[in-house]
């Protein structure tokens, strides 16, 4: 993370933050529900591996706790309540259609030149390392965002919400060293309700419009039409 | 500082009570209690702050700005839940709720008033950003509580946009925290909004300005500043009366007032440089924005609860204008302004959620004839609409004079 810190640690810390970024590419292009949970489950790892790693490497050991509880939640439990959800909607098998693929991935790696512009003026918090890794966690959150936007099904923008969430983890240990304790716990309740709430609304929404495509979520806009 | 756990132990010893407890009539009962409890707490707290300056602890601290907040925020949590009671009952009558659904908005309704007040009287800026998800988390099965299409929708809108918003804002929480690093210490102190005032001067302006661009679009989101205020009409006008009294009337409150306390770390870490007032400009711009576009907005909307969700976007955009200006008088205009809408917009929203529930429509058109049969409710709204500055352009609305 630092300077002192051997160059093994960084390079690892690096690649690992990096495969985060690639998972981050898979899933805003992933049709296949499945598939899409599997690599969502992944990045949740890597963001784990990178919290353990900088835990490791500063000896700082309330951070070990916050890796178990994000391979615990993101990796773990939130990919199985989705799968299960998955199952009982009968929607496994289903491939959703990408109007412009190419051109929801080719904006995405504008997103990344983007954060990188954007993290550059932060120099003094962190070396080198630190830094691509703030870069690389802000890709990650524009890029969830940006799934959110882009995709079209109920799920896959869930999934694009939480990988946002994964980035601010990311951005947390490499920045920060992790936040507070107090404060990780809340946010790992906050997300863990969040992750409740989502499951309860794909029932609702396929009870009400039966479908989950959110283009038919579309009765409320300015001018009401009666 | 028994005072002020007592204000928090109010309304989450509610919700747990209020989950448990099936009675209907009880509930609407203990519901009221429970707020009763939390304003007469916070009066508590505030007689004890006005006498000793502040209250603090490790996570907690109310001082002179935020124990107006808590004040207000009690008192029209408890002016709702008493209108909540009978309207509820009601809407129940009608068979449009079931009676665990009730429940869950008892509840929920107390652990609305739990984040809200936990929001505004904690130091951490991380207990901050988890209590302002958790007025988000709690309010959004209550939007979607009659389970209409439109209701749904609108619910799903709300968590999407106010979800993402607030993780930009958490973005912006860590960059702080990150700037904070060699400054404060690490751990708590690093969030404690206190130690961050205290040595605002010494943290990274670079860092500083980029996380208050975070902060400002995320809170702003919650806030319904403009281009991101497409949730609002939306769930203020789907959800039952009186969680569109508490939404507009209280949490947009809460999430300015974060971005008020941020304001004033960023600009002592700006202080000096060459975008001094960029804080302060940001939200100007926001502000004015927001003023401009729900103005022209308004003029357009047929369903009542959209109108008036509109007009509080206008009024938070003139709040965070006056605020973004900074000063003593600005801002004394700006909180008497929150203060005003508070109040007059949550009675608002129960006064028209009564008025569309005898017209049995919400549009604009269809709602009439209300002063031959309601002659009291009448002369109600119109001093509620008073401080519109829509219906009569800068009169009686103090910010903008």
């Amino acid at each position: 993370m630092n300077a002192m810190a051997p160059p093994l640690l960084g390079q690892s810390l690096l690649l690992l933050a990096a495969l985060t970024l690639f998972l981050s590419f898979a899933l805003l292009g992933q049709t296949r529900l499945t598939a899409a949970i599997h690599q969502f489950a992944w990045q949740g790892a890597m963001v784990a591996a990178v919290t353990a790693l900088v835990a490791a490497g500063e000896g700082a050991r309330h951070l070990y706790l916050s890796a178990l509880l994000t391979l615990g939640l993101k990796s773990l439990l939130i990919p199985w309540m989705l799968h299960r959800l998955a199952r009982r909607l009968e929607m496994e098998r289903e491939v959703e259609r990408l109007h412009h693929p190419a051109v929801l991935l080719l904006a995405g790696t504008v997103l990344v030149v983007f954060a990188y512009w954007v993290a550059l003026p932060i120099e003094r918090i962190g070396g080198h390392a630190s830094r691509n890794i703030l870069a690389i966690s802000l890709a990650v959150v524009l890029i969830g965002l940006w799934m959110m936007v882009g995709r079209r099904q109920v799920v896959a923008q869930v999934l694009g919400f939480m990988s946002l969430e994964n980035g601010l983890f990311l951005a947390a240990v490499a920045a920060a060293r992790g936040m507070p304790l107090v404060v990780e716990l809340g946010v790992a309740f906050d997300v863990l309700v969040a992750a409740i709430l989502f499951g309860i609304f794909f029932f609702h929404i396929s009870e009400s419009i039966e479908s989950l495509d959110v283009d038919r979520l579309n009765r409320l806009s300015e001018e009401e039409t009666e | 500082m028994s005072a002020l756990w007592l204000m928090l132990a109010a309304p989450a010893v509610g919700a747990l009570v209020l989950a448990a407890v099936p009675s209907l009539p009880l509930a609407g009962w203990l519901n009221t209690a429970f707020s009763a409890a939390a304003l007469a707490a916070a009066l508590w707290v505030g007689e004890t702050v006005s006498r000793h300056g502040e209250l603090a602890s490790t996570y907690l601290r109310v001082d002179a700005f935020n124990v107006y907040l808590l004040v207000l925020t009690t008192f029209v949590g408890l002016t709702t839940a008493i209108f909540s009671r009978p309207y509820m009952r009601e809407v129940c009558h009608q068979g449009r709720l079931t009676r665990r659904r009730m429940r869950l908005y008892h509840a929920m309704y107390q652990a609305f008033l739990f984040t809200m007040l936990l929001a505004l009287s904690t130091d951490s800026l991380g207990i901050l950003w988890v209590a302002v998800e958790g007025a988000t988390l709690s309010t959004v099965l209550l939007v979607s509580l009659y389970r209409t299409p439109e209701s749904i929708e609108a619910a799903w809108k709300y968590f999407i946009l106010c979800g993402v918003g607030i993780a930009l804002a958490l973005f912006g929480t860590v960059l702080i925290y990150a700037a904070a690093q060699g400054v404060t210490g690490e751990g708590d102190a690093g969030l404690s909004w206190h130690r961050l005032y205290q040595n605002a001067a010494r943290l990274d302006p670079g860092v500083m300005r980029i996380a208050f661009v975070f902060l400002l679009v995320g809170y702003g989101t919650k806030v319904g500043l403009v281009p991101m205020h497409f949730w609002l009409p939306d769930a203020h006008s789907e959800g039952p009366t009186p969680v569109s009294a508490v939404l507009s009337g209280l949490l947009l409150n809460v999430a300015l007032y974060a971005v008020v306390r941020l304001k004033m770390i960023v600009d002592g870490a700006l202080a000096g440089g060459p975008t001094a007032q960029l804080a302060g400009h940001l939200m100007m711009g926001f502000g004015l924005i927001s003023f401009l576009v729900a103005v022209f907005s308004l003029r357009r909307q047929k369903d009542i609860k959209r109108l008036f969700s509109y007009s509080s976007i206008e009024h938070m955009g003139l709040m965070t204008f006056a605020l973004g200006m900074g000063g003593p008088l600005a801002t004394f205009a700006a909180l008497l302004h929150m203060l005003v809408h508070s109040l007059a917009k949550s009675a608002i929203f129960v006064g028209v959620g009564h008025a569309s529930h005898i017209a049995g429509t919400q549009r604009i058109e269809r709602i009439r004839g209300l002063i031959r049969t309601q002659p009291r409710w009448v002369g109600g709204c119109c001093w509620g609409w008073r401080p519109s500055p829509a219906f009569r352009p800068s009169a009686s609305s103090p910010a903008s004079s």
